[in-house]
């Protein structure tokens, strides 16, 4: 992958957010899902935003989805960590939620690209999940036993 | 802001608040909405409902120009232009002086002064244009609207003012 080695920011993490992240450090994307209605929602709160219901848990995301929207940084806040160009991305996952991403190795990012979860070490040994052109539709996205 | 009764009785043209409105659709920009409509349509409807007006009775309009994406998102979600027709209404030269369209006529943040936190300003310039203080850049107002965006293109803030009669 076109990347820096390691990601240059441990994000915080916060107790809606831990198993979100542990989740992430093992590779694996996961979206909060509510057990009452069985809606799924990123990023991870405290209660249901379709329901207000608040028995939450979080389910396997297969990693694949399009892109919403993009965009293309030219002129990066810090250069150092973030060597520009680099591109910014919403990605609309399969399972109906956006996530805002990087787009890596994509020449030429277009709305409804198809995409696939890859990983970005950050120093702590957790992973940043970035997205990367799903080569076919129907490659699977991740096939290890569900969290 | 103050009672019309104790405005009236002060030394400068008291402007009259005739409509507002409010709303927030989100925080961090994945929870938009929708990318291509804000919630400008939601807080100039309450506005326009409670002055009894429409975008068209309106004579100067200053809404916040954080990037240029904001002022064309802006300019269809109060109803002046239709969705997606922002581009061409603008290149066609109508917000440009004499253009017919009077907008941001202290220069707005690109060009008077960008403080990241602009609203104050959009009300300031309203006012002193429906006093007729603003001398070579004096419009012709009875009417104005001025309309605030904060976060990523989260909140929004719509009053229309007007001259006192």
């Amino acid at each position: 992958m076109n990347l820096p080695e390691l990601a240059p920011a441990d994000p915080l993490v916060v107790p809606q957010t831990a198993p979100w992240w542990e989740a992430a450090r093992r590779r694996r994307l996961v979206l909060q899902h509510c057990r009452t209605c069985d809606r799924v929602q990123h990023y991870p709160r405290t209660v249901c935003l379709t329901c207000a219901g608040d028995d939450l848990d979080f389910v396997p995301a297969s990693g694949r989805g399009v892109v919403h929207s993009f965009s293309v940084v030219h002129r990066s806040p810090d250069p150092e960590a973030y060597p520009p160009p680099y591109t910014v991305a919403l990605v609309r996952l399969e399972e109906g939620p956006l996530i805002f991403t990087r787009l890596v190795d994509v020449d030429e990012p277009a709305c409804e690209t198809r995409v696939i979860v890859d990983w970005w070490p950050l120093a702590d040994g957790r992973y940043l999940p970035i997205f990367t052109v799903d080569p076919t539709p129907t490659t699977p996205g991740q096939t290890e036993e569900p969290t | 802001m103050s009672s019309l009764d104790r405005a009236r009785d002060l030394l400068r043209p008291p402007v009259r608040v005739m409509g507002f409105g409010e709303t927030t659709t989100h925080m961090s920009l994945s929870q938009m909405p929708d990318l291509t409509s804000t919630g400008a349509t939601v807080s100039s409807r309450l506005a326009y409902h409670e002055a009894n007006v429409g975008p068209g009775d309106i004579d100067i309009v200053q809404l916040y120009d954080s990037f240029t994406i904001t002022v064309l998102l802006t300019l269809e979600a109060l109803g002046f232009c239709k969705r997606g027709e922002s581009g061409e209404f603008v290149s066609d030269g109508s917000i440009r002086p004499e253009g017919g369209f009077p907008l941001n006529t202290s220069g707005g943040g690109l060009s008077y002064c960008h403080p990241g936190m602009f609203g104050i300003f959009l009300v300031i310039e309203a006012v002193r244009q429906l006093r007729g203080e603003a001398g070579d850049r004096q419009v012709d107002a009875e009417l104005a609207l001025a309309h605030g965006t904060g976060g990523i293109l989260s909140t929004h803030s719509t009053l229309v003012l007007g001259v006192d009669r």
